[in-house]
């Protein structure tokens, strides 16, 4: 390295100098402390040229290492005043002066008094806090029983700061109830709490809360957020990807309170694990959550590698809480982290398969992907059954059973149909007809068991003559010789599809009929996909699978036809002209169950008609009712009466067939044969094969990184060092975040970087004893959410008097807690709760709230359209929100959750007029005050306006409206009445906003519309989307 | 009602007026604060010191109206450009159709591309193909008294050969649309990066109340050639969100939730304003939170974003030689056309940073097609905008920019050409630059920079420059990194580019 006088660091020949700032003589007495007060100068001002990063370092000076900087001289510990940075940081010499001022990171006064009494107090180094090894510190002497009282009522003393008093109890218990559930408590709990606020009736509450399934559904967001979890890839097309059942996942498990150290290891490596259970595979969807592309002339080898790097990010900030990232191109500045670190980080995942452009582009053939489309998923996938799909599903059903129960016999129609249906049934057990076919063209004929053999050059549409009523069709592919034995006309064994359209020809009419169709389903079939998703059933087409087999399919019309005399049915089979031969039959009979479409239960119904036939009415029916009962499910379906219930039926169908059967694919982790070779990647770029070759170690700095077999380290080896007693981090960064969700703020106040760069913990020990503590309590996470929520530390009040704001502006000491503004998915949740809409069911596939129209135009490959969800998932917490990667929900982006494109352990908090705008106007937050409104006037039609009030008051901030309040709003409330009996059009518009239920008639439209707006006030309070 | 007695909480506000030195040397804790605050509540922070104190220079009145002040302060530069309309072709214009003239290249049409220029160099779809040359299907004339060469497909942008700054020597680092689209916005493909729009306005502030200071407007062609467009493009990423883009939608609200709800006309939306705000104050005398004092500002923004947005979509006042000079059917048709014209109103109002994508130059196939129709849809449209703004006495101040993510392959694709990312064109206009010169030089088959690159990295520093920012001292702590827009590697704001 060659030393220049301008960047270099050479002796200055000065023989005596006094420094220009003047010591404060009350901090020359204290003792400089390294780590709080001299690293950070360093690692910010020192670092980038004389630190860790040896492609940076200039004059091949490292001040981070003390045995360095001592024999460079630039220290002298015998002799402070010979060290030659004292010289160098005092110069007006712009030439000499240390930082140069090229690089704008000037010392101020201060920083150079501070560095100049800790090189008097003999410049000792400290190991920076959060990599020295842990241990439990010792209590502070107390009385408080919680220890984290102790360490703060220590540093309080010393601060001199009188804490505050325990908060309010409906501030306490509303404060609680969010923290742990994310959802206000009701008025009962306060009142109760408020006659009996004292310790055990609040940890009576904690402890229910932490019972409660909401706890879950709270605290799993932060973690979504560090994961970068969300329902698109991110790249591109930013298409749909299969992962939330690894949501549910880990909102369960935190339910469960499943211990850290295996939450850990089951996500990086619960496929590693000896005989890996289901849950433990979907856990491993973990490493998937990496943004990926299917972008046509993407390099497979690029994306790669940036699928690796974005994973070392993850880990290094997820369970070190450090920025691995800058060592992607070149040593770490600050903190030392080599570039072999990060790609020896990296190799841990060189084993997972994946692809690096999940598509099939001819310049890069991919024979894994072969006839991958923008509509394909993200393989590798696994299925896996859901609770929640199967609980929709027996949902379902009992809806459509109860539509029937409330269905009597229908009497003679019935009894009508039933002798018809016997007697057809006699002729065709099974429950098909195949009819006469009309016409032959050219290259058709008709075969001796009533199939049809196509040999010639045209369309594979069939007329058939037939009459009576029919409700469905099937059409079976035959394998024929003249084919080769195959389906397909010719022999060919590539896969078509057909998707045949049904018209009815009737007598004397030119124009034929559309007979549309309800449900397709077809055996066997190839997959076919619609942005990530697997087509349910062949209504969208039928995609043929082996050709030596024969295919059925059987669809279901939405309506019942019938056919007279001279009328003629024609299927038009779109097949491209591929079927090589097939067989057409029709059914008076239609499926009972959505879900077995192809079983028509002929068996059954005989049976059950043999009781109905021969009554002529409703009284003689009634002594076979249960036959009746039993058979109205067939009678309805095949008949399409009554026509009320048979659509109501088929609505419900369709929500059945989108349960697929209850099961759902998830992306999960699986191995390669052998891991690809991973190597250092000089300066990040990913053509370059110069790079030393690496295998998977931990950062070498870090303890317990040694591995003494030499074998090559896995996924599980990484798992199992994270949560091992051997790394100083991950328990300190995993207490330190779980901190910030109660207090507002991390120990140390940078969740997301406990490196050089980060800042200083205000309580080391409070820290240290905290990581400890979960770590030998078996990292019991709800354990230490407990202990934080009793201490008095956190039941204080988080108003602060002048004193307080004046000694502690920043409330670092902690005399007092903080309000916090909610986070995204709870200002939604919260509301929904307030209002009396929320649905708290848990799991399932991402829910779709109102969203504006066009918001994903411009994206394509393929093009998007938002369908919001119904009713039925209309109102179910933010967690389960469709996280759309490259255009994230407004709603979400305006209260700052991340677009988790990459991994975020602290969200921003913003304060921004479009949180203002989201709350007045989006339609989401319009409904549900008009429900808010209806159910006050509904439930409290007798109360007077001020008793209304109250109402509100305590449903959305646990307490009763002050008078200032109370006479404010009841004066809004009568203008906005005035107002809306002048324009009673008004109030109907408003009460349309929405898709819930407008109340009963009996409530005056323009009072709803006045109250409606009076909720619209208070769910825009800050106080509302505030915790206290 | 007025604005003094709409904001009666302001007095108590204002930006943190530390010296330049204290804000510049603890960007942590200045972040951290805004990261809570969108007004900084400085008063409590400050330990009492009266805000007049801190002031002298600025009166105290117009800091207060001023909630958006810029975080430099003072400028580092005497600032040439207030604002920037950043005219983004999507996709990645060809430069051998468009200012990168190459008669050589066309000379060896259909003929084996060098593989001395071609061996090692990355390439999109062209990957495991034979590479063969495709000449220009346009011609270029001389234009102007400066001579520049423009092709063909662009004859009104010709018209304004004087007043254009063409740059021909532009380089990037990514090869597909969306990690090159990151890089040009944002001089970074780690996601969570701020874009350029998000950067300016925290660096300069925003010059209105009523607007969003950072606006994006979208188009596509009706030809082919359209690639997706994220809203990460616009992102703030770990700037405070009231940084970010916002995109004006062409139908429905122009900003998402804009407009009242059904059934609350404009007096009822201000009397409920007026409540939320009311009885946040009311809170505010127990509490003392200084969050509330923000909350209470931020909701009469909002509520004049909700009357100002709808007059700027109101296009009435222009005249029908403007829009005849635009090009524009019909205003507000979410076209290219309207699109400028939106631009220059958004200008007008003091928005900082305008940005605008037309959808449609990925001419990998049917380049011949294609490409003129995507030439057709802005040409005309970009001209009447530089002469809009030079006409009204703003182009002075407004920087304007024309360019795609990256260029086009000088060898054929089929029918197309592939992306390229060694060599490509862009213009700038007004705002300082120097016009009427074509700066930087490829060889002679516009595959490689020969002279004067230009880096992205590089125009981001001129841009900065221009708008009196030494990018150099330009930065914010995240994740313990100063970062900055240009990035780690060193960057140059090009001195030749700036009049």
């Amino acid at each position: 390295m060659i030393k220049t006088p301008t960047t270099g660091f050479i002796p200055l020949l000065i023989a005596g100098f006094a420094l220009v700032c003047p010591v404060d003589s009350a901090t020359a007495q204290d003792r400089v402390s390294y780590n709080s007060q001299i690293r950070p100068v360093f690692s910010d001002k020192c670092y980038a040229c004389h630190g860790p990063d040896e492609g940076q370092r200039q004059a091949d000076l490292r001040l981070d290492i003390r045995e360095d900087a001592i024999d460079y001289g630039a220290i002298d510990p015998d002799d402070w005043q010979q060290s030659l940075i004292l010289e160098r940081i005092v110069t007006d010499d712009p030439d000499l002066v240390m930082p140069p001022p090229s690089a704008h990171k000037d010392l101020t006064d201060e920083e150079k008094s501070l560095i100049r009494q800790w090189l008097e107090q003999g410049a000792d180094y400290e190991p920076h806090w959060s990599f020295a090894p842990l241990s439990r510190p010792d209590l502070p002497p107390g009385d408080a029983a919680n220890p984290i009282d102790r360490f703060i009522d220590r540093r309080l003393a010393e601060a001199n700061l009188q804490p505050a008093l325990r908060a309010e109890p409906h501030t306490l218990l509303r404060r609680v109830f969010l923290d742990l559930t994310g959802l206000p408590p009701d008025w009962h709990d306060v009142q109760a709490f408020a006659a009996a606020s004292d310790r055990a009736a609040y940890e009576q509450h904690v402890d229910r809360l932490l019972q409660s399934p909401a706890y879950g559904q709270r605290m799993a967001s932060s973690w979504l957020d560090v994961v970068r979890y969300a329902d698109t890839v991110g790249y591109h097309g930013d298409q749909n990807q299969n992962v939330w059942a690894y949501r549910d996942w880990v909102i369960e498990a935190l339910n469960d309170n499943k211990p850290f150290n295996e939450f850990t290891i089951e996500q990086l490596a619960g496929d590693l694990l000896p005989d890996p259970s289901t849950d433990q595979l979907v856990a491993t969807c973990f490493n998937r959550l990496n943004m990926m592309t299917r972008e046509g002339g993407a390099q497979p080898g690029e994306y790669l590698t940036k699928y690796t790097a974005d994973r070392v990010r993850t880990v290094g900030m997820a369970w070190l809480g450090l920025t691995l990232g800058c060592a992607e191109c070149h040593d770490h500045k600050f903190d030392p982290i080599a570039t072999r670190d990060f790609y020896s980080m990296g190799a841990f995942f060189a084993d997972i398969r994946q692809w690096g452009v999940y598509h099939d582009y001819r310049y890069t053939p991919n024979p894994d992907l072969r006839g991958f489309s923008n509509d394909h998923p993200f393989p590798p996938e696994i299925t896996v059954e859901s609770e929640f799909l199967r609980q929709r599903i027996s949902t379902l059903l009992d809806e459509q059973r109860s539509l029937l129960d409330d269905l009597q016999p229908a009497g003679q129609p019935l009894t009508e149909w039933a002798k018809s249906i016997g007697e057809f049934l006699e002729q065709h057990p099974d429950g098909w007809q195949q009819p006469e076919v009309e016409r032959l063209a050219e290259g058709i004929s008709l075969l001796e068991d009533r199939s049809i053999l196509v040999t010639g050059d045209v369309a594979t549409t069939i007329e058939l003559g037939v009459q009576g009523t029919i409700a469905s069709m099937q059409i079976e592919l035959l394998p024929h010789e003249q084919h080769g034995g195959s389906i397909r006309r010719g022999g060919n064994q590539r896969p078509f599809d057909l998707r045949p359209q049904v018209k009815i020809k009737r007598a004397g009419q030119v124009d034929p009929q559309d007979v549309p169709l309800h449900t397709g389903t077809g055996m066997p079939f190839s997959p076919r996909f619609s942005n990530g998703f697997q087509h349910i059933g062949i209504l969208r087409g039928w995609r043929t699978a082996a050709h030596d087999q024969t295919h059925r399919g059987v669809w279901v019309f939405r309506h019942p036809i019938t056919l007279q005399e001279g009328d003629t049915l024609v299927v038009d089979c779109r097949d491209n002209k591929c079927i090589g031969r097939l067989r057409i039959s029709l059914s008076p009979l239609a499926a009972v169950r959505p879900d077995q479409p192809l079983d028509l239960d002929t068996d059954k119904l005989q049976s059950l008609i043999e009781g109905v036939a021969n009554h002529e009415t409703r009284e003689q029916l009634s002594g076979n009712l249960d036959r009746a009962t039993d058979v109205l499910p067939f009678f309805v379906r095949s008949t399409g009466q009554p026509p009320e219930i048979f659509g109501r039926l088929q609505q419900i169908d369709n929500e059945i067939l989108q349960c697929r059967d209850g099961n759902t694919p998830v992306l999960v982790t699986r191995v390669l044969e052998e891991p690809v070779v991973a190597r250092v990647l000089p300066r990040g770029d990913w053509q370059n094969e110069s790079g030393e070759v690496v295998q998977p170690a931990v950062p070498q700095f870090l303890p317990g990184a040694a591995n003494p077999d030499n074998r090559r380290l896995t996924r599980l080896d990484l798992a199992e060092w994270l949560v091992s007693d051997d790394n100083p981090l991950t328990a300190r960064v995993v207490m330190n975040r779980l901190w910030r969700e109660f207090f507002g703020e991390g120990l140390s106040p940078m969740t997301d970087d406990v490196g050089a760069q980060g800042q200083s913990p205000s309580h080391p020990e409070l820290l240290d004893w905290l990581a400890v503590e979960l770590r030998e309590s078996g990292w019991d996470l709800k354990h230490m959410v407990r202990l934080i929520v009793t201490s008095q530390a956190y039941q204080r009040s988080s108003r602060s008097t002048g004193v307080q704001r004046q000694d502690d502006p920043e409330n670092k000491w902690l005399a007092r807690q903080r309000p916090r503004r909610l986070p995204a998915e709870m200002v939604r949740d919260n509301a929904l709760a307030i209002a009396g809409l929320l649905d708290k069911t848990h799991g399932g596939p991402p829910i779709k709230p109102y969203q504006p129209a066009r918001y994903y135009r411009h994206l394509q490959f393929p093009n998007r359209t938002y369908r919001a969800s119904s009713a039925r998932d209309q109102y179910r917490r933010g967690v389960y929100m469709h996280w759309q990667r490259t255009f994230l929900h407004p709603m979400l982006a305006n209260f700052d959750a991340p677009n988790r494109e990459d991994c975020v352990a602290m969200r921003n908090e913003a304060n921004n007029p479009q949180q203002a705008l989201t709350l007045l106007n989006d339609p989401a937050f319009v409904e549900m005050s008009r429900v808010m409104a209806g159910n006050l006037l509904a439930q409290h039609s007798d109360a007077d306006g001020s008793e209304k009030l109250s109402f509100l008051f305590r449903a959305a901030l646990a307490r009763d409206p002050s008078d200032d309040e109370r006479q404010s709003l009841l004066k809004l409330a009568d203008s906005l009445t005035q107002h809306y009996n002048d324009h009673p059009e008004d109030a109907r518009k408003l009460q349309a906003v929405g898709m819930a239920p407008t109340p009963a008639e009996t409530i005056a439209v323009e009072q709803l519309a006045a109250w409606t707006n009076v909720c619209r006030v208070i769910l825009n309070l800050h106080e509302t989307i505030t915790r206290y | 009602m007025g604005r003094a007695s709409s904001l009666p909480s302001l007095t108590m506000a204002g930006w943190k007026p530390a010296p330049r030195e204290t804000v510049m040397s603890d960007p942590v804790n200045n972040l951290r604060i805004q990261r809570r605050s969108f007004l900084q509540n400085s008063a409590i922070g400050l330990g009492g010191i009266a805000l007049t104190q801190l002031l002298p220079e600025r009166s105290l009145a117009s800091t207060v109206d001023d909630p958006n002040r810029g975080i430099i302060q003072p400028l580092h530069y005497p600032a040439r450009a207030k604002r920037i309309i950043h005219l983004c072709m999507a996709g990645g214009p060809s430069q051998v159709e468009s200012f990168d003239p190459k008669p050589v290249l066309d000379e060896h049409d259909g003929q084996p591309f060098p593989e001395s220029l071609t061996r090692g160099q990355q390439l999109a779809q062209l990957q495991n193909t034979v590479l063969k040359a495709r000449g220009s299907f346009t011609s270029f004339q001389k234009h102007g008294h400066s001579g520049q060469e423009i092709s063909d497909l662009f004859p009104f942008t010709a018209r304004m050969a004087d007043d254009l700054c063409i740059v021909r020597s532009m380089e990037t680092e990514q090869i597909n649309h969306d990690p090159a689209q990151a890089f040009m916005n944002s001089g970074s493909i780690l996601k969570g990066r701020p874009s350029m729009g998000s950067w300016l306005l925290y660096g300069l502030g925003a010059e209105t109340e009523n607007l969003p200071g950072f606006v994006v407007l979208v188009s596509q062609t009706k030809g082919g050639g359209i690639q997706p467009v994220a809203a990460r493009q616009w992102s703030a990423g770990f700037l405070p969100g009231r940084f970010q883009g916002v995109e004006l939608q062409t139908q429905g609200d122009a900003v998402h939730y804009i407009g009242n709800p059904d059934g609350v006309c404009q007096s009822t939306q201000r009397l409920v304003v007026d409540e939320i705000k009311r009885l946040n104050g009311m809170l505010d005398e127990r509490v003392h939170d200084p969050e509330l004092t923000t909350r209470i500002a931020q909701y009469e923004l909002a509520f004049r974003m909700q009357t100002s947005v709808p007059e700027l979509s109101d296009f009435s006042a222009e005249s029908s030689e403007t829009l005849e000079m635009y090009g524009v059917d019909k205003p507000g048709d979410g076209s290219f056309a309207s699109n400028c014209l939106m631009a220059r109103r958004l200008a007008e109002r003091g928005v900082r940073f305008i940005q605008l994508y037309h959808r449609g130059w990925d001419h990998h196939g049917s380049i011949e097609q294609n490409m003129p129709i995507a030439a057709l849809e802005t040409d005309q449209a970009c001209w009447a905008l530089v002469k809009d703004l030079k006409q009204r006495g703003m182009l002075d101040d407004t920087l304007v920019i024309w360019g795609g993510e990256f260029g086009r392959t000088p060898m054929g694709q089929g029918s197309g050409r592939d992306h390229h990312i060694l060599a490509f064109s862009i213009w700038m206009a007004g705002g300082g630059i120097r016009p009427g010169i074509s700066y930087g030089q490829t060889d002679d088959f516009s595959y490689r920079v020969a002279e004067d690159a230009v880096t992205m990295h590089d125009l981001h520093a001129t841009i900065l420059k221009l708008c009196g920012i030494d990018h150099e001292r330009f930065s914010v702590k995240f994740q313990g990194l100063d970062a900055k827009l240009t990035g780690v590697e060193k960057a140059t704001a090009i001195d030749a580019l700036i009049a």
